[in-house]
């Protein structure tokens, strides 16, 4: 299968769920290929679950006070704070049988390109259902990636994020948690299950160094896939301006559970 | 606002807002870090739980004649998790 490959770099929340909508609608219109997009948040950005209420996971005011991002995303799973990172997106058409059909397989094969990215680091890690990518360090396992899923219109989405560097006070900072009395020890233990990919290797990782890793990775995982660099159609572009304007920058979608 | 929190066992964080009107419910939320797909059935499911009885029995068989009829695969929810978590909100 040949994918077309975008790296659309830094982006606002607003616009980056709105590209991956929009590539979703033109691949089920058959006017775009199969795709697979490597991004990151600029500013900052925290992204919701499509089950979760916003004012009840993120402290709004902390995020316009260090200027950060909120969108909910059209999948379902955790809040994320999407601070250094790399981003990736895959959209594959279910009826191309390329990605397995049941969801927790399909999972298995798209993070597989993680797996392999990590590899290619020198990092053994490991899927754990449904979502969540571990690595061990001192024999601690740690979650370095979480991804989540949606099928519409006959096209698999899966994103996900692979952490490079982890703020774990930060994040905590613009998530609100159940109790704050129990705040501390959730920060510790975040602190101890959470990893970036240059704390696991000790060293400075870019995103861009990522990045071409991970299309390394999936390019292995993909097997008998090609990648094509491409841009953005012209349609893609209108649509995801009218999306991220008209649905991801609104309180109507980003608060509407 | 009634609020309760469930975290199901080798599941997701479920959180249920609830507003009742006598014995019935008036406004429900299943909200949570869980999946669903497709992800617009949840909101289907919640309208149709709208004036069922508090009843364990009741929601449950409702919840299941919804799922049967509006297929949906949950990941980190289940049924009897949604339904225990209403009636804890009470």
């Amino acid at each position: 299968m040949n994918f077309r490959l975008l790296q659309t770099g830094r982006l606002p929340a607003r616009e980056n769920m709105a590209i991956d909508e929009a590539v979703l609608n033109n691949i089920a219109d058959g006017k775009s290929p199969p795709t697979i997009r490597f991004y990151g948040w600029q500013p900052s950005a925290i992204s919701i679950g499509y089950f979760q209420c916003m004012e009840e996971e993120v402290d709004l005011s902390a995020c316009a006070k260090l200027g950060v991002d909120y969108v909910r995303r059209i999948t379902g799973g955790g809040a994320v704070f999407h601070n250094e990172e790399l981003t990736y997106s895959v959209h594959i058409p279910v009826s191309a049988n390329f990605a397995p059909n049941g969801i927790l397989e399909s999972y298995k094969f798209i993070c597989g390109g993680i797996i392999n990215g990590l590899k290619n680091f020198g990092i053994t890690a490991q899927f754990v259902p449904l979502n969540d990518i571990i690595v061990h360090i001192n024999n601690m396992p740690k979650k370095i990636s979480g991804n989540a899923q949606t099928r519409k219109r006959g096209i698999i989405l899966q994103h996900g994020t692979i952490l490079l560097k982890v703020d774990v006070d930060k994040m905590f900072s613009l998530l609100k948690v159940p109790s704050e009395k129990l705040k501390g020890k959730l920060i510790e233990d975040v602190k101890q299950r959470v990893t970036g990919l240059s704390d696991a290797l000790n060293r400075e990782v870019t995103f861009e160094e990522a990045e071409q890793v991970f299309i390394k990775g999936f390019l292995e995982a993909f097997t008998g896939a090609q990648f094509s660099k491409g841009v953005l159609t012209q349609e893609e572009k209108s649509q995801a301006e009218k999306l991220a304007a008209e649905k991801y920058g609104t309180d109507e979608w980003n608060k509407k559970r | 606002m009634r609020k309760a929190l469930y975290k199901v066992p080798n599941g997701k964080l479920l959180k249920i807002f609830l507003e009742t009107t006598g014995e019935k419910i008036s406004y429900l939320r299943i909200s949570g870090d869980f999946f669903a797909h497709p992800e617009e059935n949840i909101e289907k499911l919640e309208a149709s739980l709208i004036n069922e009885k508090l009843d364990a029995n009741a929601l449950t068989a409702k919840m299941e004649l919804f799922l049967k009829e509006n297929p949906t695969i949950l990941f980190g929810v289940d049924t009897p998790s949604i339904v225990s978590t209403i009636l804890n909100a009470i």
